[in-house]
């Protein structure tokens, strides 16, 4: 079969099974089987699969994910995220402290886990409810809360970043210090953001903040973990003293020893903690596995290569060629969330990018923030319902996609910023090495 | 046979959970171990040998074991816009259809992981470095592929049946 025949094969069947609702890692797997019996004979694609398993899972790289999900599903378990974000606003005496706070304590919690969608919920879990009570508008604290998740995934750790590095073969070190300057440009944006909306609209937020100070002693233990945590994982990868897997590692150690001592993680929590991190395993290990047999099949093929030789052949510029990829992706991100894109499409995309010329640290930034953009597009905008799923009553989607178009547009700004001044990602891991 | 489906769901969430929750366990003990690891080399100057590869090779179970868990907790993503709108009926064939899919999907990876556990039962050690047998690492994967393929068929069942989804995962359990 010629490539393109085999290329729109595996598109078309792709669609048709994630289209009538197949879950995406059995559609992925679906599509490539036919024709990696195609490919090889039944028993030898059996002997094939079990190589291709073995070999992607028995991997030191790919164990920093669940340690990384179990880190941040056990700090959302705990009550630090709720002390941060309290300690970032009570008693703080400026007009929209509460909505500052959440976009502090968003950062902040950013610096410990690498899950938007954790973030989101960790942070909104208690802001929301914080700032309709004191009378914010609906829209803009909704809309802060869904943006400020993806603070989570630009600063590191990250598991968008992680889920790239191992797809693009990049260091996993390189990126998540490539995404500290975007991470902090994108927190300040959103500050701006708020700034802005205060001053145009000054009855969405109110000038009082009646909610009382976290006592000092919880103050402490909460910037104890946070920073503690944050610095091991940053400290360990900077210094080259850890792996990130390592690093990983040991932040799970100190974090439960921590917040079980202090941060109120209980029994229970820990043990949810330990579900959802399995939940999460459970449906990353047949996508990935999918992945690798539909990657067999694109690979097998030369599609990634021939697709790259006839887009260049076209004699596109770089620029063209990225845009069109990323609103490609903005497009894709309304209805795919960002795991199975990276795992579905990132394989054939980035021989493209790299013979576009662009740094692959530099396009992993890009890469994540058109992910962010992708959990806050509808209609499948992941952060938008577990936003509006923490106060129905109070608020609908519409509010938090309208709430939240401003933090769109700021990470638009900084794709932006980021195409005009590569250096804000890649200063960084320069004079780092 | 809807009271037997019904009890057979609670059998099948409990080993599901059970599953998970041994793959949970996995992932402490790898925090554990690597923890370890860098303070035996940095505070002890003794590296440990092992921690590189032994952890690396427990993630394969990791990897397989939250299979079963997830499909009870409907965590598989999926794209439903299109079905939603479709007549009550159709839609109902198409679910059973995609969990026929799903059903096929996991026998193939059961065969697979039951083809490699035959191959590595005389096939020797996992890697160069620890002389664990390969088998130990692919028995926990098919038991979880088996796990997960018994969720999905009884899954069919209860579709095609019409009884209630879920009773026990509303329940929390």
């Amino acid at each position: 079969m010629e490539w393109y025949t085999v290329a729109i094969g595996l598109f078309i069947l792709l669609m048709l099974l994630v289209s009538i609702g197949v879950p995406i890692p059995f559609a992925l797997a679906g599509a490539a089987l036919p024709f990696l019996w195609n490919i090889q004979s039944f028993s030898t694609a059996v002997v094939s699969s079990e190589l291709q398993l073995w070999g992607v899972w028995v991997n030191y790289i790919l164990l920093a994910i669940p340690l990384f999900v179990f880190l941040g599903e056990m700090i959302g378990r705990s009550r630090i995220g709720a002390d941060l974000y309290r300690f970032l606003h009570s008693g703080v005496s400026v007009r929209g402290s509460a909505a500052y706070g959440s976009i502090g304590a968003c950062a902040g919690f950013g610096a410990v886990s690498g899950s938007s969608m954790v973030g989101s919920l960790t942070i909104g879990g208690v802001a929301l409810s914080e700032m309709l009570r004191l009378k914010y508008d609906r829209r803009l604290a909704s809309g802060i809360l869904a943006a400020g998740g993806t603070l989570s995934v630009l600063i590191p750790p990250s598991l968008i970043m992680i889920y790239y590095g191992i797809v693009t073969d990049q260091s996993i070190g390189n990126l998540f210090i490539a995404g500290i300057i975007p991470g902090i440009a994108l927190t300040t944006m959103f500050v701006v953001i708020v700034f802005i909306w205060s001053r145009l609209h000054r009855s969405h937020v109110p000038a009082a903040d009646d909610s009382q100070k976290l006592p000092k002693g919880r103050v402490v233990t909460t910037l104890i973990t946070i920073g503690l945590i944050g610095f091991i994982i940053i400290a360990a990868i900077y210094t080259g003293l850890a792996t990130p897997t390592e690093a990983a590692a040991v932040a799970v150690v100190i974090t439960f020893a921590l917040t079980a001592s202090f941060g109120g993680l209980t029994l229970d929590g820990f043990v949810e903690a330990l579900k959802r991190t399995m939940l999460t395993m459970g449906y990353l290990g047949l996508l990935l596995s999918a992945g690798t047999l539909f990657g067999f099949v694109v690979t097998y093929y030369r599609i990634p290569n021939e697709l790259t030789e006839v887009i260049t052949s076209m004699g596109l510029s770089p620029y063209v060629i990225l845009l069109v990829i990323i609103v490609l992706y903005i497009l894709l991100g309304m209805f795919l969330e960002p795991v199975s894109m990276t795992f579905i499409t990132l394989p054939t995309v980035f021989p493209l990018i790299h013979a576009a010329g662009f740094d692959l640290i530099w396009f992993g930034v890009v890469y994540t923030i058109v992910m962010e953009i992708a959990v806050l597009t509808p209609p499948v905008g992941l952060n938008l319902y577990v936003i509006q799923g923490l106060a129905k009553d109070d608020v609908s989607v519409g509010d938090v996609i309208l709430g939240s178009l401003p933090f769109i547009g700021a990470l638009v700004l900084l794709i932006a910023a980021l195409l005009v001044a590569p250096e804000i990602a890649l200063w960084l891991p320069e004079v780092m090495k | 046979m809807t009271r037997l489906l019904n009890r057979l769901e609670i059998g099948l969430d409990r080993l599901a959970l059970s599953c998970a929750l041994s793959g949970g366990v996995i992932i402490v003990i790898q925090a554990v171990w690597m923890s370890w690891g860098v303070f035996s080399r940095y505070v002890m100057n003794s590296p440990d040998r092992m921690v590189t590869e032994a952890t690396a090779l427990l993630l394969f179970p990791v990897a397989f074991a939250g299979l079963g868990y997830a499909l009870r907790r409907d965590a598989y993503p999926k794209v439903t816009m299109l079905i939603d709108m479709l007549p009550a009926m159709v839609r109902h064939w198409v679910q059973a259809f995609n969990l026929v899919v799903m059903a096929l999907i996991g026998l193939w990876f059961m065969y697979v992981s039951f083809s490699a556990t035959m191959n590595t039962l005389a096939s020797g050690a996992a890697s160069e470095i620890l002389l664990w047998p390969r088998v130990y690492f692919w028995i926990p994967v098919l038991l979880s592929m088996a796990t997960f393929c018994c969720c999905v068929l009884h899954r069919i069942l209860q579709h095609l049946m019409g009884s209630e989804f879920h009773v026990n995962a509303k329940q929390g359990i």
